[in-house]
């Protein structure tokens, strides 16, 4: 049985009913059952992707540290993490005897521990740029060393997806602009915080008639006249199912963070039920040429940040992880010895993370290709085993269930899924 | 080159094309939109200048277009290009109050509060941008502050922005290209944010190396590699900045010859010979300055900053060689592109303000009085543009697909309603002059104000209803903010 109500249809009967009945907190059995609404009792469809992007290149040799391999000793004399040393906090977190955490991540132990997180180490994209803007560019476009395709993989998975979904809010970027990776024909909402996500600004009168004329002066602008029309839909939307003071479930809490409050108004967005798909959210600050901190200091606030809010979501949407889930990664990884700054400069390979309740979790993936100096690569650089491309495909076709890979990610002939998402059931 | 008066463009141009290019829709996909029952401007209102002006500065005010009308289009460039001889009392009169613009940066890293220097400089542009007659030398100084962009919230930035603004960016944004990018390589915020500053002989760091070649000049394919660049950053060790571990003394650039690499370099095929010294990183800079890749590059930007997204290669063909003849004149290279005739049939088509130059026109073309403080400041934030805040070494995105999404266009509506309905303290609009008019001549009047022409007449009708409608707020609050938020004005 198939639901294709369009927006339309959906946005006219939404705004018929009162708020009350569509906020996330309202009995199911009055809820209109839209294809991107879940019938009582039932899962909805679509499983759910976040991606959240770490710009600047992240350093995966001091997030995810590879204690067992002396040559990460040898390479970073003031910068390695110590080998784990259980009750002391300033060593690394054991993960596996060979992979620990930086001891910044320690909210992620419990999620490793309930095998609802999987890292994948020396992976990244084979295009051997260490231009930040390049690789981001190829990253998001999923074509590495090819800027010819015009969109991102994520608005490609979207547009080639096989179910109906006719909500605005299919696909959500956090933060004043969209990131390259939702480039796309299906429209993506971009979104700094739902609060403020309103006609009126600081305007406190009426602003019906405002907006419909809005509408109707943008109704014949080539350029802008759709994005409008969808903009005030969004709006619309929005203001009908959220409630304006959100409660995270099982105590969760968020760091006060734009990144923790970005997440978090992922899981309230994912909780309203409001047909989303994919959210795509950014963690810059990563390029630490100097001073990165071994224990404290720039990175590894960074490190607690991802890791509190990641902790979080998980915790907060309970159950609901076994439909979501999360990916990381970044354009690329850093220069494997350090610098005089006690930083790293840009490198090649790096960790990916994957996070859910239907992962093969606990795991780190990938083959570790070691750090001796004829393994390492370009200007001493982690090389790369595992294409980026197989993570997030693997992730397309299981969790997402989207069969044509080869539209997402076009030219990539050596696809090879390591079972991360192998637990996801359909 | 002869003078072009309206009449001109518009034989030029065609006259279909004209009203096309006016309403602000994308060529090629234009002219399904284009109501040819449009009532024209009044005559006297030049629209071609009007529109050059949207180009050149940050949005036109009826004493703009006095004065470019009074002296005509290629005049009006060349004093804009004299920018010195402008009177800029209106400007500076109003940036007495902020004392860290003209701090000795021994003073700016001292002073009590950290968040001054850079909310200080962060209102400067603001207030530059809106009140200074020198509408081409502040769009330049935007123009490099991004292409040399430097977050001011990173470390001891936030109080060495306000030197690379003032002693860099300023000085330079229409003098010589190499005298800047000079400057630029001695920038204590620029050595701080990309690391230069502490990149020594043991241990050179390739951050900045990178940029300079990658944003700062060649541009990402300009045919260097990674060899090029980790001889680039040897040869740059050692520029750095003095007391970066004690604070006391912080920010002056200092050359430190014991961190220096004195070693033979080969950059771009160029041999740089063991022993110079300092003089590595100057023969560095004229390489670079002087090089075609990066006459290409700043000749691409150029002509996407001041007419498209899609550069016609032609042209930008043209300004490089302009680039190249001219050794980097910054002002003969945008005399090259002001006076081409792709600048002028380029006009009125849809370059996407971006959020700046949005507030920007609105308060210029207003009259809007406001220092810029706190609520302004959220209002900007919103919009993702805060000066100095993006935090990237590439710089705000010059392109209009980076901005137009849903948190962009609802920002800039609910910044329309809540600036023309004075619900923004601290900024306030004085509509005063169109009280008591009849509705129609208020729809009028303020739509030649802000955007050049009359509406066409549906739309024209479409609006009154709405005034009609609106209950509340006079009408010319209503129309105000209706206009700000119209398609027609996001586009420059």
């Amino acid at each position: 049985m198939s639901f294709s109500f369009s927006r339309r249809d959906f946005l006219k009967t939404a705004a018929a009913l009162p708020a009350w009945m569509l906020a996330p907190e309202a009995p199911r059995d009055f809820l209109p059952r839209f294809a991107f609404f879940s019938p009582k009792g039932q899962e909805p469809r679509a499983n759910i992707l976040v991606c959240i992007f770490l710009r600047g290149g992240m350093d995966g040799l001091h997030a995810v540290i590879p204690h067992g391999d002396a040559d990460y000793y040898r390479l970073r004399p003031r910068l390695a993490i110590p080998e784990p040393s259980p009750g002391n906090d300033r060593t690394g977190i054991d993960l596996d005897g060979f992979f620990g955490l930086h001891p910044s991540m320690r909210p992620l132990k419990d999620l490793w521990d309930d095998k609802g997180l999987a890292f994948v180490h020396a992976a990244g994209s084979p295009n051997p740029t260490r231009s930040h803007f390049d690789a981001m560019d190829y990253m998001e476009r999923g074509t590495p060393g090819d800027k010819q395709v015009a969109t991102g993989w994520l608005a490609r998975h979207l547009q080639f997806a096989a179910h109906e979904n006719g909500s605005p809010f299919r696909v959500v970027g956090f933060g004043a602009a969209l990131p390259s990776s939702l480039r796309g024909p299906i429209p993506a909402i971009a979104l700094r915080s739902i609060a403020d996500f309103h006609l009126g600004g600081r305007y406190r009168g009426e602003v019906e008639q405002f907006q419909n004329m809005i509408s109707s002066m943008y109704a014949s602008d080539a350029a802008l006249g759709e994005r409008a029309d969808f903009t005030l839909d969004a709006v619309q939307l929005l203001q009908s199912v959220v409630v304006s003071k959100y409660q995270p479930a099982n105590k969760a809490q968020y760091p006060d963070s734009e990144f923790g409050q970005s997440l978090m108004q992922v899981a309230q967005l994912i909780k309203a039920q409001i047909g989303v798909e994919v959210a795509a959210v950014d963690l810059g600050g990563w390029d630490t040429h100097i001073t990165q901190g071994q224990f404290s200091g720039d990175m590894p606030n960074l490190l607690a940040d991802l890791s509190a809010a990641l902790a979080a979501f998980y915790l907060d949407l309970g159950d609901m992880m076994k439909r979501v889930t999360v990916t990381a990664m970044s354009e690329f990884g850093r220069r494997a010895i350090e610098n005089g700054g006690l930083g790293t400069d840009h490198g090649h390979g790096n960790v990916m993370m994957v996070l859910g309740k239907s992962i093969n979790g606990g795991r780190v993936f990938g083959q570790w290709p070691g750090l001796s100096n004829e393994k390492l690569v370009g200007p001493g650089d982690l090389a790369i085993t595992t294409d980026f491309r197989s993570v997030l495909g693997e992730l397309v076709s299981k969790h997402l269930q989207n069969p044509f890979l080869d539209q997402v990610f076009p030219n990539f002939t050596d696809y090879q899924p390591l079972g991360i998402a192998d637990n996801i059931s359909t | 080159m002869k003078k072009i008066s309206r009449r001109d463009f518009l034989k030029l141009s065609g006259f279909a094309s004209t009203l096309t290019l006016l309403w602000g829709c994308a060529p090629g996909a234009a002219s399904t939109a284009v109501d040819l029952s449009v009532t024209l401007p009044p005559a006297e209102h030049d629209l071609f200048l009007f529109n050059a002006l949207k180009r050149i500065g940050l949005g036109p005010t009826p004493a703009d277009m006095e004065s470019i009308q009074a002296s005509g289009f290629e005049a009006y460039v060349d004093s804009q290009l004299a920018y010195e001889q402008i009177d800029d009392s209106a400007a500076t009169g109003r940036l007495s109050k902020f004392e860290t613009l003209n701090m000795p940066v021994k003073e700016l890293a001292a002073l009590a509060s950290p968040t001054q220097p850079v909310f200080e400089l962060i209102q400067a542009a603001m207030i530059r941008a809106v009140y200074s007659p020198r509408q081409l030398y502040e769009r330049m100084v935007q123009f490099w502050t991004d292409h040399f962009n430097i977050y001011i919230l990173k470390n001891q930035v936030r109080f060495l922005k306000t030197g690379d603004d003032r002693d860099v960016i300023r000085p330079n944004a229409l003098g010589n290209f190499h005298s800047l990018l000079s400057a630029s390589m001695r920038s204590p915020a620029m050595m701080v944010y990309l690391d230069n500053a502490s990149s020594t002989k043991d241990r050179p760091n390739e951050n900045y190396a990178r940029e300079l070649l990658e944003l700062h000049t060649l541009g990402v394919d300009g045919g260097y590699t990674q060899e090029d660049i980790l001889d680039v950053a040897r040869a740059l060790t050692g520029w750095s900045v003095t007391g970066r571990r004690a604070m006391d003394n912080a920010g002056e650039f200092t050359f430190r010859r014991y961190a220096h690499d004195d070693g033979a370099k080969r950059i771009l095929g160029v041999e740089f010979p063991a022993g110079q010294g300092m003089e590595d990183g100057e023969q560095l800079a004229r390489m670079l300055a002087e090089h075609s890749a990066t006459a290409r590059f700043i000749a691409y930007k150029l002509v996407r900053h001041f007419l498209t997204d899609t550069p016609p290669a032609g042209l930008v063909d043209k300004v490089s060689q302009t680039f190249q003849s001219s050794r980097g004149d910054i002002r003969e290279v945008l005399r090259s592109i002001f006076f081409s005739e792709e600048f002028k049939t380029s006009l009125g088509a849809g370059k996407l303000k971006k959020p700046v130059e949005f507030v920007a026109s609105a308060a210029r073309q207003l009259g809007i009085e406001t220092e810029f403080d706190r609520p302004m400041f959220r209002l900007i934030q919103a919009m993702g543009q805060v000066p100095f805040f993006w935090p990237a070494p590439n710089g705000y995105p010059d392109v209009g697909a980076a901005w137009l999404n849903t948190n962009d266009l609802l920002a800039r509506w609910n910044f329309a309603l809540s600036i023309a309905t004075g619900s923004v303290r601290g900024a306030d609009v004085d509509l005063s002059w169109l009280a008591g008019l009849p509705e129609p001549e208020v729809v009028d009047e303020l739509s030649i104000r802000l955007l050049g022409f009359i509406l066409p007449s549906e739309l024209r009708a479409n609006v009154l209803g709405a005034l009609a409608s609106i209950s509340g707020v006079p009408p010319e609050t209503s129309a105000c903010a209706l206009l700000l938020a119209s398609p027609y004005f996001q586009y420059r």
